[in-house]
């Protein structure tokens, strides 16, 4: 554990400081939302359904650019090696990386879902805490694999197109579970239809997770 | 005198048998041997290429042999990685250290990964030692090159190690830094650890090591007991098999 809280107070240290990572990811999901509701117009058929896919693929490209930023720091200051030379147990630096790195996503999610709300005309769904629950599973599950897999393209030289090249296919089945959830919570449907949902989000998060942690010693190795 | 073994007679401080690293086709290293006795100093030299770094990868827990073993510490590389890593400290040309960082942040960072005991005692007494206590609250991207390498021998001897792993650490110093860090380095030496330095500087290493050795396509090609008349005599072994290997 002292090695999970050193590295994830060592990355949101380094974010207080540049102040980059998070506001790049933040400018970025505000111009997908708004390009969005321009190309739809002011008030879209199902505006909730469209809103929970727009909100989703802001959160899938921010996430992505987080992802490839944050362990690019990693590899600019040289410091992966250093990491990694450590007698640190790899299980707890994949997991504080993957820890920061839904931190600075949450972060984002928070000033991104109450924009959407706006630019929809959506009023706030029943069951915000189960839509924040939403954004959490759905968090989990793509920075789970996202960390393994940018841990794995940032040591080539293809690192850039290949995070999304690997990570878009794998995060289907999640994204297509945490659109479902939002969408079913912004039409402020009965919980028990959501719940399949977030059961689903649960079991991906938890494989996702239990896969990466077993693959990420593997996968920094040369 | 040329030879694919080194061998000298004390105990292991690190060990190589038969070690080979392939990617795809081609062999990085082929069947190397090495034996650096606990408190002695090798001097590795070679080309470009030659598979000097994928040797310290291979030692330093980083990158995966493909054949034979590699023990430091009488720990095996593969087997027990942490404690291969209890035991090591790697110093090398780039410094892994965060930029954005003050010298200190980084050493409180790494000693925390490390587990050290009462770390502020133990960083004080490092940042004494190579000199940087003035600048313990500055970034260490704001620092020269020199002050940069001091750092990095700092952070690389937190945790005490009795194994140095050094991989070009003189490259991008200038004439004076270099002399300073060989000084640093001497002292290191002296305290009994056991060293592997890996250089193209033909001199600073002579002046560091027993022994000294030269890596050509991924076998050793040569190697002597360091003499204090001999480097002349290795230098032309060494440009003879440099003109051999078409560098």
């Amino acid at each position: 554990m002292r090695v999970f809280w050193a590295i994830l107070w060592k990355d949101v240290r380094q974010e207080w400081r540049r102040r980059e990572l998070v506001l790049v990811m933040a400018v970025f999901s505000v111009v997908v939302l708004v390009l969005f509701n321009f190309a739809l117009g002011l008030s879209p058929d199902r505006p909730a359904n469209v809103a929970a896919a727009v909100m989703w693929i802001a959160f899938t490209f921010a996430g992505t650019l987080g992802l490839n930023r944050s362990l690019a720091m990693e590899r600019d200051d040289q410091c992966l090696r250093a990491l990694l030379l450590s007698p640190a147990d790899r299980a707890w630096i994949y997991l504080a990386k993957a820890v920061g790195n839904m931190v600075f996503l949450l972060i984002v999610e928070i000033l991104v879902v109450p924009l959407t709300l706006i630019l929809f005309n959506l009023s706030v769904p029943l069951m915000p805490g189960w839509l924040a629950l939403t954004c959490i599973l759905g968090t989990i599950g793509f920075v789970g694999v996202g960390t393994l897999l940018a841990g794995m393209a940032t040591g080539t030289r293809m690192r850039d197109w290949l995070l999304p090249l690997l990570l878009f296919p794998i995060q289907v089945p999640v994204l297509i579970s945490a659109v479902q959830a939002t969408q079913l919570l912004l039409n402020s449907r009965p919980l028990d239809e959501i719940t399949l949902w977030l059961q689903l989000l649960v079991a991906f998060d938890l494989v996702f997770i239990a896969a990466s942690i077993l693959a990420f010693e593997y996968i920094v190795e040369e | 005198m040329a030879t694919d073994t080194i061998h000298m007679s004390r105990s292991s401080g690190i060990r190589v048998d038969g070690l080979t690293k392939r990617y795809g086709s081609v062999n990085a290293l082929h069947g190397v041997d090495l034996d650096i006795p606990a408190g002695s100093c090798l001097a590795l030299y070679g080309p470009n290429g030659a598979g000097k770094s994928t040797l310290i990868g291979i030692l330093s827990t980083l990158v995966r042999p493909t054949q034979g073993t590699a023990r430091i510490a009488d720990f095996d590389v593969r087997r027990d990685g942490t404690e291969v890593r209890c035991r090591l400290g790697v110093i090398s040309h780039q410094p892994w250290v965060y930029d954005r960082l003050s010298v200190r942040d980084n050493l409180e960072f790494f000693s925390r990964l490390y587990g050290i005991n009462d770390p502020n005692s133990r960083i004080d007494a490092l940042l004494r030692e190579v000199e940087l206590e003035r600048w313990k609250d500055h970034e260490a991207g704001t620092l020269s090159r020199g002050m940069r390498q001091r750092l990095t021998i700092a952070r690389a001897l937190l945790h005490n190690p009795p194994v140095l792993l050094l991989d070009e650490p003189f490259t991008g110093l200038d004439r004076h830094s270099a002399k300073v860090f060989a000084k640093r380095l001497a002292a290191l030496r002296e305290e009994g650890r056991t060293i592997l330095l890996v250089t193209h500087h033909l001199e600073e290493g002579w002046t560091l090591a027993d022994r000294a050795a030269i890596l050509v396509r991924g076998r050793i090609a040569h190697s002597v007991d360091v003499t204090p008349n001999g480097i002349e005599d290795f230098a032309t072994v060494f440009d003879r098999l440099l003109e051999g290997n078409g560098a």
